[in-house]
């Protein structure tokens, strides 16, 4: 091994040591297999609802790791809301945001913008104001997700808007390209104000992206230095 | 003969800890760490039809965590990708603590790919040769090999610190 694999096999020892000791209840546990067992010995179906994936807002354009972000530039409006992101993953919140975004993408393509987690068990949905989705939401919701929280935000562009100006800035790869920015990902804020634009390439292009496209849209601009 | 329930007590008190850290290495946070791993035990013992010994029970849990952790970034790829953008707008102030009170090694693992996360956890942390990391992945030995030089750069340019050689085998 040369010294800086000995390194990082060092660091991950140290740092797999900073956790602590098993914190979840193994009884609780032990009950939840044998209802699952017993479930799948009977054939039942009612068990846990199913985990639709989640369809990956940001289209990966190329196939090159994407090294840590040095630089963003644009920043949303100060007065904006930002939910908290929780740091574990919620099975159940997941799921919840998955039927969200199955009703909005389907039913209310006019209105939905987009969907993500809150402090706690809260999901946060944006959309256009529409008391029809939202009844139907919160019918979803206390039927299917009774524990998790809903609070619904006000947002100025529909995910179907930001889709369209996402796909105009795809198509312009290859004028990007020969800018000497390779894009490496585009996405779609969940809030609707904007469109995330990831790129590889020296300096600060965020004056070019409002030369070509206006200030219609908000652009945020991820800089990725070259690797290696 | 171990039933199923006392195996997976069994499981948890003398190897919990070591699955959890794995774990940990592979998501990088300990709450995280805890949902992937009841959830590879629930999966585990869900669909076993007899009880096994500790050690082949831990094999199997092992493999499932590593699945669970590969399709749950794929399943969770779109929060994660706004989590930078959402934290860089000032509201999260506990968040900035909490990052700071993470090592810099684990953060240096957050410019990874899953993939190449997992094989640099399981090369350097399990210390399993590269074919077997292959096999873990359901991968050939030189995606393996690319995904840890990839890896390997980019740890060597968050961590600041110069990498000196190519990837070799685990010393036994």
């Amino acid at each position: 091994m040369s010294p800086f694999d000995e390194l990082i096999r060092d660091e991950l020892h140290d740092a797999a040591e900073s956790t602590g000791p098993i914190g979840f209840d193994v009884d609780g546990l032990a009950r939840r297999i044998a209802r699952r067992r017993l479930v799948r010995q009977t054939g039942l179906a009612g068990g846990a609802a199913a985990v639709v994936a989640i369809v990956a807002i940001t289209t990966s354009l190329g196939s090159r790791p994407v090294s840590a972000p040095s630089v963003t530039v644009a920043t949303a409006p100060a007065d904006a809301t930002i939910p908290a992101i929780v740091g574990g993953m919620d099975i159940r919140l997941t799921a919840a945001a998955n039927e969200v975004e199955k009703i909005g993408q389907v039913q209310f393509k006019d209105v939905f913008t987009g969907v993500g987690p809150g402090d706690g068990r809260t999901l946060v949905i944006w959309r256009k104001p529409s008391e029809v989705f939202d009844t139907v939401v919160h019918k979803e919701m206390r039927e299917r997700f009774p524990e998790i929280a809903v609070r619904m935000e006000d947002s100025v562009r529909t995910a179907a808007e930001l889709a369209v100006f996402a796909d105009r800035i795809r198509s312009d790869e290859s004028h990007w390209q020969a800018e000497g920015l390779r894009i490496l990902g585009i996405g779609q804020d969940p809030l609707g104000r904007a469109v995330f634009v990831t790129v590889e390439g020296d300096g600060d292009p965020t004056a070019a992206f409002t030369e070509r496209y206006g200030e219609d849209f908000m652009i945020l601009v991820q800089v990725s230095s070259h690797p290696g | 003969m171990a039933t199923g329930g006392t195996v997976l007590a069994e499981l948890v008190r003398e190897r919990g800890v070591a699955l959890k850290r794995y774990a940990y290495l592979l998501c990088g946070d300990e709450a995280e760490a805890e949902d992937l791993l009841q959830e590879a035990l629930l999966r585990a013992f869900s669909r076993r039809s007899s009880a096994r010994a500790v050690d082949s029970a831990e094999a199997y849990v092992r493999k499932i965590l590593l699945n669970a952790f590969l399709d749950q970034t794929r399943r969770h790829s779109r929060w994660r990708q706004l989590v930078p953008w959402l934290a860089a707008e000032g509201s999260a102030g506990s968040h900035a603590d909490d990052v700071a009170l993470r090592s810099d090694m684990l953060r240096a693992l957050d410019v990874l790919t899953p993939r190449q996360r997992a094989s640099v956890v399981l090369r350097f942390y399990e210390d399993l040769p590269v074919a077997v990391v292959a096999d873990r992945l359901g991968c050939a030995e030189g995606t393996v090999k690319r995904h840890l030089h990839d890896a390997m750069t980019s740890l060597a340019d968050v961590l600041g610190v110069r990498n000196g050689g190519d990837v070799d085998e685990p010393v036994r």
